[in-house]
């Protein structure tokens, strides 16, 4: 398939751009402004002379040798008293558990000297299973986060926690003798200790006094990236008040209306997993995914299929699915539905009945209508109880939005007399609040700092980090997680839950309530300190006797039997809510920032998104015939910025630069959540603009998208640094794909021998000729990487995870622009389309809203990319100084401390994968955003990795600092090194067990069979460089 | 010193007394019993065997503390308990159970020791006076250097040649003129040295040639030399913030190096132990013969230790120490200790020298990359019985056939490549 498909990574390749075309020729994109620099007249003004410059040679050459006599004292100060478990120079490893609300993963944390530094995945979690996700993975850095408050504020201004407690005990005792009314605003709480604890508060101030009389308190689950719509279809359709657990890894045939549910929807990293579960061909079959989405995501770009729809077109889709599968399996149809995209939906209803019972169906939506219908459909296929557990208590997401509005209207009169919000920030995230927040009489944040609500609070009581703190967590039924402290506190702060344990004045500390909690409701007769112990270890603690927290209790009562949804009244609401204007707006989550909770990471604003391939920006994403009718600039580069238009929606409207997005939906613009901070620190502030003003309460959910805006242009331009045209492969053969029925029959479908002439005319592997002598590779180990294309679905973790481990410093969004991005490892992702674009303009196409140009609905593959190690490395051979060299255990190694700085390595790179220092990241000022910067941040640096200096250069080094710590361990044990003793952090951080690292000398290890498969090949074998890195073949089941 | 001589010609003269009573009498007699003990010997007997659990004060360490034993029991009941503790309790003597129970029933090892020395010992704990309490004071005492002891003495060499060179040029040209004038010649005015040296010079023009040409090689010679050694700290060694010395605690007692540089074994850094691992001996020693008692009394202060050191009980205010790093190496270099102490079999002293013979404590190694590529290339693997290395041995053995007996050294595994240091 590969030898008819065009790949494309942007616009500009499709159209063959002059611009690009001659910048693809460089791997530097800047010459290096050297006339510029003679020629400065300033320069010629105050010039050195030859003598100056010999008398500033020779004092510089006296002075470094004076300098270097004298022996530089070195402190050396060790502990006074040792923790017993810390070695100096080993890791700890701790379990801990991430939840912020948005996001659930039980975690390992890796400490060095007392000090967090890197986190993977926890394989013991029957939730996650060892998956991470990119946010999980950069949550480290924000520990280090200078922006943190140091102590509790109070109107403010700092202030001390007897004075804060003090306080507002007086206050909020003052509201309940009152009878007045207090609100605890909470994200969604997955520890069921805490929320004994916000029942401990509760109960407090409702008991009635003396006089009779008792305070109006209430706990109200607000979440900014709501699934409302979910749970309020399910007390309609079952009675049960919140979200199933959707197993992906049992359903063989998935069809998703909107729902992202590889990087963002609700419990994705567990999804991810699952999901990946199921996409090996060489099992011989593979789940089929189906995508209906109007702005193109994760999810879409793996999809199997993948239909552009309108964003208002997401329920009647919905509806004319329900009525396909309803034909075909022999039920009722409801009124309603589209008739366009009628071939893919009975493509997709043909999929579902075909997998009856072990299907799923799900949306994006936040509408209960919607919901109800998809609920419909998934019951008509028999899915509950086998791909969906409508029991399982996930507690992802449990807010329930009418509540939300509920509060706000209440708080605007003027009724609440004291708010208390914990893990949200609903000034930023909610329009509205800020004024109605304004008129509560006290207000309290627990905010980590001084963020956009904690600003206008009264007193803020600064919650510890998570890695800082003690916690639990119940995802699901009988999956309960521990969250442990891995550092003592770095500032004067105190955990949320021993705040609230404080004001209901409950004197123990929430690490013993904690133990409590789990001696009487989790552990029951289990109870032990044993183990209580074990479960620390582990991190997790799974029964099966399913014990439910009373809280949930509450969420069983009134279930119904069956489903019992009502269809036709959900297909009415469908159909009045479904007429778009001229251009629709989708609002989305990127991979890194998110709901923006996290968007002072540095980490996570220079991850570039998988999709756009754009750092450090806000945009707007538009369908290719749109920028065209419009006339907006579509090949972003270094010289050619994006056009700034202005976005329209009710009475508000912001300016953001356009982007050209293949594959989304013609007369849609997306626009992603979690930007435009403006109380978030100096990474996260002004970036972009926040489009969560723009989402709006429809029938009591939080709707995350508007069917009518306008979007004008403004004329201005605008700069946005984006990796996409990088580090490009000049149309060189990178991808090899095939489909699973041609996989079948022939497993190197797609991935044909490379053959290529020799100086004799005869065909011949390129193995069989070398023009340099061989590196004894078969000897000893042999490192290397295995990628499963099939699996990789660009979800970015190893990145984020690479840049943790190795010490990659952040360079900011101006250096990016000029292709000076540091990413030891990127994601290339290719667009790919059968036929060229000039058959398309000869041919003429009518199949409605798919491949009308190539750019409308492309095809994705995504290719992480790092140093390929070859062993007859193109670099080697011309660094001037030796400085870039092999090994004998394959890899290509970089002293750095031997680098010049040539940049020939660079440029001999075929896969150009080497990256340069230009500047001193580590302490010119022009790059404050650098954790390496900040006498913090610098705490997450991997002590054993060298952090470079300007002027060499660096790439991936195969974490050959963990390959040595790993065979030091195997000697040290007088054994054999095993397959799983060490691994690289991409490796590690993969999700969906893409990405294998081992010995391919050894033929019993993952890698080694991998590499030997018939999907294994390596990138342009035809030029005999030999890598050791193996890629395999990508397979898509269209079948 | 006196007291040492007396002490041993004390015991010379006792050893012979009762040789000559020996011999004498002919006969074995039991001197235990009316033995009066030797309180110096007791103090060296003392130290060897008992102090490691037991103090001549009253305080508790390991075992009870020993004064006023003899109080407490009869003479005969210690000899037996200290030749065999085990044995008493078997007997079910009460005080020796109950003796054995207060302290969390840690067996007394049986002590080769002869009754004689037993008694002793007794002697020395009724003769023990605890030192008085030392008073805390930082002496300035700067390492002494002698850096300038060997140019000094070139200089002085040098002088003296040139001295001696013009002696003899001034006696030379005296004798000349002496010579000239006996012969009636008219003797020339004394030229001037300089115009002399240039007569001279003309004549040798070779030698002088050689001359500036050795001087001008050797100049460079030096300044490459120099400019070498430029970061090379050989032999550097700072004043610490306590005077400790190796010597007496790795030379003198014996102690495993890593006792205290536990990390050696196990992770890169060798490490400076924390204050807690000397408190394992110096919660019991808390007295030197010299300087001891003022340093010792700084780990104290460091871990604010107010009361007795027996408790082990840190303040508050704990201070930590500043040692200065003797052995540095550049931050881009990766070592572990672990893989040479472990897995390579290296001695401490190959790379840090006879430490155990050192007072102060100073580099003996030059730590640059040349000395470590030096040791790769000659050092071999320790492979033997190591599984780690089964496969690559094979396979070294079959690439080196030619080679029947070759050692396998660090560079033949590629201990010489890159990004086995630098990462």
């Amino acid at each position: 398939m590969s030898t008819t498909k065009t790949y494309w990574k942007g616009i500009e390749e499709l159209d063959k751009d002059e611009q690009f075309v001659a910048a693809s020729q460089k791997e530097f994109a800047q010459e290096i402004p050297v006339d510029e620099f003679l020629n400065d007249s300033k320069l010629s003004e105050e010039g050195t002379t030859r003598r100056d410059f010999l008398k500033f040679l020779g004092f510089s050459v006296t002075a470094a040798s004076l300098a270097a006599c004298e022996t530089p004292v070195t402190k050396t100060i060790p502990y006074l008293v040792k923790p017993e478990e810390i070695t100096p120079g080993i890791a700890n490893y701790y379990a801990s558990t991430f939840s912020d609300g948005n996001d659930y993963c039980s975690i390992l944390v890796k400490t060095r000297e007392g000090r967090p530094i890197h986190i993977t995945g926890n394989k013991l979690s029957g939730v996650t299973k060892g998956g991470v996700s990119a946010r999980v993975n950069s949550s480290v850095l924000s520990l280090y986060d200078s922006e943190r408050l140091q102590g509790p504020l109070s109107s403010g201004a700092e202030s001390s926690w007897d004075s804060v407690d003090g306080d507002i005990l007086k206050k909020l005792a003052a509201i309940a003798a009152k009878g007045g009314s207090i609100r605890i605003l909470s994200n969604s709480i997955t520890s069921p200790s805490t929320k004994k604890v916000i029942a401990g508060f509760i109960e407090k101030y409702s008991e009635e006094n003396e006089e009779g009389v008792a305070g109006d308190v209430q706990h109200i689950t607000y979440d900014d990236i709501s699934a409302s719509g979910i749970i309020n279809a399910n007390v309609e359709s079952f009675g049960v008040a919140g979200i199933p657990d959707y197993k992906f890894d049992k359903a063989t045939a998935i069809v998703t209306i909107g729902a992202d549910f590889m990087s963002n929807w609700l419990s994705s990293i567990q999804y991810n997993v699952d999901y990946a579960s199921t996409r090996n061909p060489e099992s011989g079959s593979m789940s089929s995914l189906i995508a209906f989405e109007t702005t193109l995501s994760l999810t879409g770009s793996s999809a199997d299929t993948r239909v552009a729809i309108k964003e208002s077109e997401h329920g009647s889709v919905i509806v004319s699915l329900y009525n396909a599968v309803a034909k075909k399996i022999g039920g009722s149809t409801i009124a309603g539905g589209t008739d366009q995209y009628a071939e893919s939906i009975e493509l997709a209803a043909g999929r579902l009945v075909a997998s009856k019972g072990t299907s799923l169906v799900i949306a994006g939506s936040n509408s209960k209508s919607v919901q109800v219908v998809v609920n419909g459909i998934n019951e008509l296929l028999g899915n509950y109880g086998t791909t969906l557990d409508i029991d399982a208590n996930v507690t992802i997401k449990q807010g329930d939005d009418t509540k939300v509005e509920a509060l706000l209207k209440e708080m605007a009169s003027g009724k609440v007399n004291a708010l208390i919000t914990y893990g949200v920030n609903p000034v930023y995230t909610l329009p509205g609040a800020s004024d109605a927040i304004a008129k509560v009489g006290l207000k309290i944040s627990l905010a980590d700092r001084n963020d956009e609500t904690a600003s206008i609070c009264d007193y803020v009581c600064p919650d510890n980090h998570y890695l800082e703190s003690w916690n639990d967590a119940s995802p699901k039924k009988g999956e309960y997680s521990l969250c442990q402290p891995t550092i003592s506190p770095l500032f004067k702060t105190r955990q949320a839950q021993d705040s609230l344990l404080a004001w209901s004045g409950n004197s123990s500390t929430y690490e013993s309530f904690l133990m409590d909690n789990w001696k009487d409701s989790v552990l029951g007769t289990d109870a032990s300190m044993d183990v209580w112990n074990d479960c620390l270890r582990d991190g997790v603690y799974s029964t099966t006797s399913g014990d439910i927290v009373d809280e949930d209790v509450e969420m069983q009562e009134g279930k119904t039997d069956g489903f019992s949804g009502d269809l036709s009244v959900a297909a009415a609401k469908i159909k009045a809510s479904s007429t778009g204007g001229a251009v629709e707006l989708v609002m989305y989550q990127k991979v890194g920032i998110g709901n923006g909770n996290q968007a002072n990471n540095p980490w996570l604003q220079e991850l570039p998104d998988p999709i756009s391939k754009i750092v450090w920006d806000n945009y707007i994403t538009m369908a290719p015939s749109d920028m065209t009718a419009n006339g907006y600039e579509q090949k972003i580069g270094e010289a050619t910025p994006a056009d700034l238009v202005k976005l329209t929606v009710g009475g508000k409207s912001v300016e953001l630069p356009v982007i050209v997005q293949p594959g989304q939906k013609a007369g849609t613009v997306g626009l992603a959540l979690g930007y435009g901070r403006t109380n978030a620190g100096k990474a996260g502030n002004g970036v972009g603009a926040n489009a969560f003003d723009f989402t709006s309460f429809i029938d009591g959910n939080i709707t995350y998208s508007n069917l009518d805006v306008t979007v004008t242009g403004t004329g201005n331009k605008y700069e946005i640094a984006s990796t996409q045209t990088h580090h490009t492969l000049m149309g060189r053969d990178m991808i090899k794909e095939a489909s699973l029925e041609d996989f079948i029959k022939d497993n190197k479908a797609g991935n044909p021998d490379i053959m290529v002439t020799d100086y004799d005319g005869v065909k011949k592997n390129p193995y069989k000729i070398n023009l340099w002598n061989d590196h004894d590779i078969e000897k000893g180990h042999r490192w290397g990487l295995s990628i499963d294309l099939s699996t990789c679905n660009g979800c970015s973790a190893c990145v984020t995870s690479c840049h943790s481990e190795n010490n990659v410093p952040v360079v900011g969004k101006d250096e990016v622009r000029r292709s000076r991005d540091m990413s030891w490892l990127r994601i290339d992702r290719y667009y790919s389309s059968d036929t060229k674009k000039d058959d398309f303009e000869i041919g003429f196409m009518d199949r409605a809203g798919l491949m009308e140009i190539p750019s409308e609905n492309p095809q994705v593959a995504f290719q992480p990319l790092m140093c390929q190690h070859c062993n007859h490395a193109p670099c080697e051979t011309v660094c001037p100084v030796a400085a870039t060299t092999h090994s004998n255990e394959g890899l290509n190694q970089m002293a750095y401390n031997r680098c010049v700085g040539t940049r020939y390595c660079a440029n001999n790179c075929p896969y150009k994968v080497r990256r340069f220092n230009w500047f001193n990241y580590n302490g010119n000022s022009d790059f404050a955003t650098n954790p390496a910067q900040d006498s913090l941040a610098r705490m997450v640096l991997n002590p054993d990795v060298v952090v470079r200096s300007r002027g060499v250069m660096e790439k991936c080094s195969l974490c050959v600092q963990r390959i040595q710590g790993g065979k030091l361990v195997a000697k040290k044990a007088g054994r054999p090194v095993e397959d799983g003793d060490m691994t690289t952090a991409c490796a590690e951080a993969c999700p969906t067990n893409a990405i294998q690292f081992g010995d391919l000398n050894n033929n019993a290890t993952a890698v080694a069979k991998d590499a030997s498969s018939d999907r294994g090949y390596v990138l342009i074998e035809e030029l005999g460089v030999q890598p050791n890195i193996y890629y395999k073949t990508k397979v898509r089941n269209n079948a | 010193m006196n007291r040492v001589v007396s002490a041993s010609f004390n015991k010379v003269l006792k050893s012979i007394l009762v040789l000559i009573l020996f011999l004498a009498f002919g006969v074995s007699i039991s001197i235990a019993q009316d033995y009066e003990g030797d309180a110096e010997n007791g103090a060296k007997v003392f130290k060897g065997n008992c102090a490691s659990c037991h103090l001549p004060t009253d305080k508790k360490f390991t075992g009870p503390g020993l004064k006023g034993i003899e109080d407490r029991r009869s003479k005969e009941w210690i000899i037996k308990w200290v030749k065999n503790s085990q044995e008493v309790i078997a007997s079910g003597d009460p005080y020796a159970v109950k003796l054995f129970a207060e302290f969390n029933s840690s067996v007394m090892p049986s002590q080769a020791v002869t009754e004689e020395e037993i008694i002793d010992i007794l002697a020395f704990v009724n003769a023990y006076v605890p030192p008085k309490k030392a008073i805390v004071e930082v002496e300035e005492t700067g390492a002494s250097t002698d850096e300038g002891t060997s140019t000094g003495t070139y200089g002085l060499i040098l002088l003296a040649l040139a001295a001696l060179g013009l002696i003899l040029y001034v006696a030379n040209s005296k004798l000349q003129r002496f010579v000239l004038e006996k012969q009636g010649k008219d003797a020339p005015r004394l030229a001037s040295v300089g115009s002399h040296f240039k007569d001279w010079s003309g004549r040798n023009k070779r030698l002088v040639g050689l001359v500036v040409v050795l001087l001008i090689f050797g100049g460079l010679n030096d300044a490459f030399d120099r400019m070498m050694d430029i970061g090379v700290y050989t032999d550097y060694a700072p004043e610490q913030p306590i005077n400790y010395s190796h010597k007496i605690h790795a030379g003198d007692l014996k102690i495993e190096c890593v006792y205290c540089h536990f990390g050696a074994e196990k992770g890169k850094t060798a490490g400076i132990p924390p204050a807690n691992v000397c408190m394992n001996c110096h919660k019991a020693v808390s007295e030197g013969t010299t300087t001891g008692t003022a340093e010792i009394a700084k780990i104290y202060a460091a871990l604010d230790i107010t009361e007795d050191p027996m408790a082990a009980e840190y303040g508050e205010n704990k201070k930590p120490i500043e040692w200065v790093r003797v052995h540095n190496l550049p931050d881009f270099v990766y070592f572990n200790h672990s893989q040479h102490v472990v897995v390579g079999q290296v001695k401490c002293q190959e790379c840090h020298g006879p430490v155990e013979e050192m007072d102060v404590l100073k580099q003996e190694s030059p730590l640059t990359m040349g000395w470590c590529i030096e040791c790769h290339r000659t050092k071999d693997v320790k492979m033997q019985g190591n599984g780690y290395y089964e496969k690559i041995h094979a396979e070294l053995k079959e690439k080196y056939k030619d080679e029947p007996g070759k050692v396998f050294t660090v560079e033949n595994i590629g201990g010489l490549e890159c990004a086995k240091c630098h990462y």
